[in-house]
């Protein structure tokens, strides 16, 4: 009645539009009145942390705290085009962009450093702690308050912009880089598959995803915890049910999401192979996640009754449909 | 629409009768719904979720009487004997806790759904039913409920549901089959109020069904072919041979046929084990 099964599922994905599309990032860099630094960019949070990510990435290059950093997203009027939070490109290309108007934006102010300190040269000037200073000297130092009150109107910015590269493919021989980089994600799941009533019950998963670099880990588990649910709900649950063209499950009551209770605690591994084209060899993960866990969850289902499921959502009705195909035909 | 806040029974009697249009809310967890999809002609609610009289559960000698506007929780909050597990079982199923929080065991019964969680233990505890209009005050059994009700009580209020204990050597099953561990709607349901002998014979016994027709029902030919018999494995295939019969039946044509005649083999069969398991431990 209850039958156990295992099944894994690999995938690869490639990050952003792809096939030459241009694929473009742009970002302000903004030294403030107060010394602190915003940020301008128009990178959508839509709960994946791109946010958090953007400042992350801004911090680390610009060696200052997250505090002096102030992010302005999603207004159209203050913020440069960043393209959509689709694709999972968001940290990979506006990570980039955000990452190269910073580095600029240091050339900026050992510039004016230079300036405020009578130096000859930029050599040897030093960005950190929302200080430049001359590294053989550390005496020699101004502040970005300091350098915000002697530029001229109180701030100055950098810009920047990243597109990514990739090209059509050839039609004829299907060679190109389409996409780039690509990210790889591997999931397992154990089932108990119920062959009277069809029910799928997952006991164990495990998903062990690719991300370059993990900027902030703890999203990235968040991210495929939620990549996880998404992918088991497509696979045994979100069931539209079209008769005619019509939706007919067309409130929650009957378009049914797991609950709380239907999911399980994830083993999440987390594997960096950083990528040499990424801010600090960061990806985006957010497809990625859901990707392989539907494939993962019909192969254990297939071990475990030795049938195979070809249409999704897998709803019990379904399973005890399949299985009682595949018992009339053997009796044939 | 205007809402009337009743104190007592007799008030909302009188409001019912007066306005033909109206209709009794206490928890609203389906009512509510029910009138965002505009599916019913209402101008007057009538909100019984106050009346003092109707949100009482107590036992009086071997009697649970527990009032037709009692939230779920409350009554979980209510200590029952081991052998009502299933009681406890079914209302522990409905919805979610917020749903239990609001959504009371009259209205579960009120709005006749084949699917209500607690109808089917309540069929299998032979449990009566309190119901007064401004014309009288009658207790009707679960068994006669549905037919008294007919498609909805007008004019009328639940006010009490009341069972009695069972005897140690009795057990009471509920086993129920959703999509889904929470939140799920009953595709499936089944209870079993079982009374052994001393020689593990069936003495006494009450099946009773969810979602497997236009009430909840009891189930009287299993009942009748397995009574006076051995609670064994025998048995329990019998009652599932028989249950798949009365399934074949009743949903004919149905496309939820064949995966209702699979399911109710894992079902029936649940709640059998589960009390031969009750049984082995007394």
């Amino acid at each position: 009645m209850i039958k156990r099964g295992k099944g894994l599922a690999i995938s690869y994905y490639g990050t952003g539009y792809g096939n030459g599309y241009p694929d473009v990032s742009n970002a302000i860099v903004r030294l403030n009145k107060d010394g602190k630094v915003s940020i301008f960019v128009g990178g959508t949070e839509v709960g994946q942390g791109a946010k958090t990510v953007f400042v992350q990435i801004a911090a680390e290059t610009l060696n200052i705290n997250i505090e002096d950093i102030i992010l302005y997203s999603e207004d159209t009027i203050n913020t440069p085009d960043a393209g959509t939070a689709a694709a999972s490109r968001q940290t990979y290309n506006t990570g980039n962009a955000i990452k190269l108007a910073c580095e600029k934006f240091i050339e900026e102010l050992k510039a004016k450093a230079k300036e405020i300190l009578n130096l000859d040269s930029t050599e040897g000037l030093i960005v950190s702690d929302s200080n430049v200073y001359l590294n053989s000297s550390k005496n020699d130092k101004v502040s970005f308050l300091e350098i915000a009150s002697n530029v001229k109107n109180g701030f100055f910015e950098s810009q920047a912009s990243f597109t990514a590269h990739t090209v059509e493919m050839d039609v004829e021989t299907g060679q190109g880089e389409p996409y780039w980089p690509y990210t790889f994600s591997a999931c397992e799941v154990e089932v108990e598959v119920n062959t009277l009533t069809g029910i799928v019950n997952i006991i164990h998963a495990r998903f062990a995803q690719d991300v370059g670099k993990a900027v902030n880990p703890r999203m990235i588990e968040g991210q495929i915890d939620g990549g996880f649910y998404m992918g088991q709900s497509y696979c045994l649950f979100e069931d539209l049910n079209i008769v005619d063209g019509k939706i007919m499950n067309n409130k929650y009551s009957k378009y049914l999401l797991p609950t709380s209770m239907d999911t399980i605690d994830i083993d999440k591994i987390i594997i960096e192979d950083p990528e040499s084209t990424a801010p600090f060899g960061a990806k985006g993960i957010g497809e990625p996640v859901t990707i392989p866990v539907a494939p993962a969850i019909l192969n254990a289902i297939y071990d475990a009754i030795n049938v195979r499921i070809n249409e999704l959502p897998a709803t019990p009705d379904k399973i005890i449909s399949a299985l009682k195909k595949v018992k009339s035909e053997d009796q044939l | 629409m205007k809402v009337y806040k009743s104190n007592s029974v007799e008030e909302t009697l009188e409001i019912l009768k007066s306005a033909p249009k109206s209709k009794i809310i206490s928890g609203g967890t389906d009512l509510i719904i029910e009138l965002r999809n505009h599916n019913s002609d209402v101008d007057y609610l009538v909100d019984i979720s106050s009346i003092e009289e109707l949100k009482k559960i107590e036992k009086v000698n071997d009697e649970y009487i527990i009032g037709s506007a009692v939230p779920f929780s409350d009554i979980l909050n209510f200590k029952f004997p081991d052998n009502l597990k299933g009681f406890v079982n079914a209302l522990n199923q409905i919805g979610s806790p917020q749903i239990r929080n609001r959504g009371t065991i009259g209205g579960n019964l009120a709005n006749a759904s084949t699917s209500a969680d607690s109808a089917p233990v309540l069929l299998a505890l032979d449990a009566k039913v309190g119901i007064s209009t401004g014309d009288f005050e009658k207790e009707v059994s679960m068994t006669d409920f549905y037919d008294f009700i007919g498609e909805g009580l007008y004019h009328g209020i639940i006010t009490y549901i009341k069972f009695k204990e069972i005897p140690l050597n009795s057990y009471l099953s509920f086993e129920k089959l959703g999509y889904r561990k929470s939140l799920a709607i009953s595709k499936l349901s089944i209870s079993t109020n079982i009374t052994l002998n001393e020689n593990f014979e069936i003495e006494k016994i009450f099946v009773a069904s969810g979602a497997i027709g236009k009430y909840p029902m009891r189930e009287y030919e299993v009942e009748s072919k397995i009574i006076s018999q051995p609670l064994n494995e025998n048995i329990i295939q019998l009652s599932i041979e028989t249950m798949k019969e009365i399934i074949s039946e009743r949903l004919k044509g149905r496309s939820s046929l064949n995966y209702k005649l699979s399911a109710i083999e894992y079902v029936l069969r649940s709640c059998l084990e589960e009390s031969i398991q009750y049984f082995k431990r007394c």
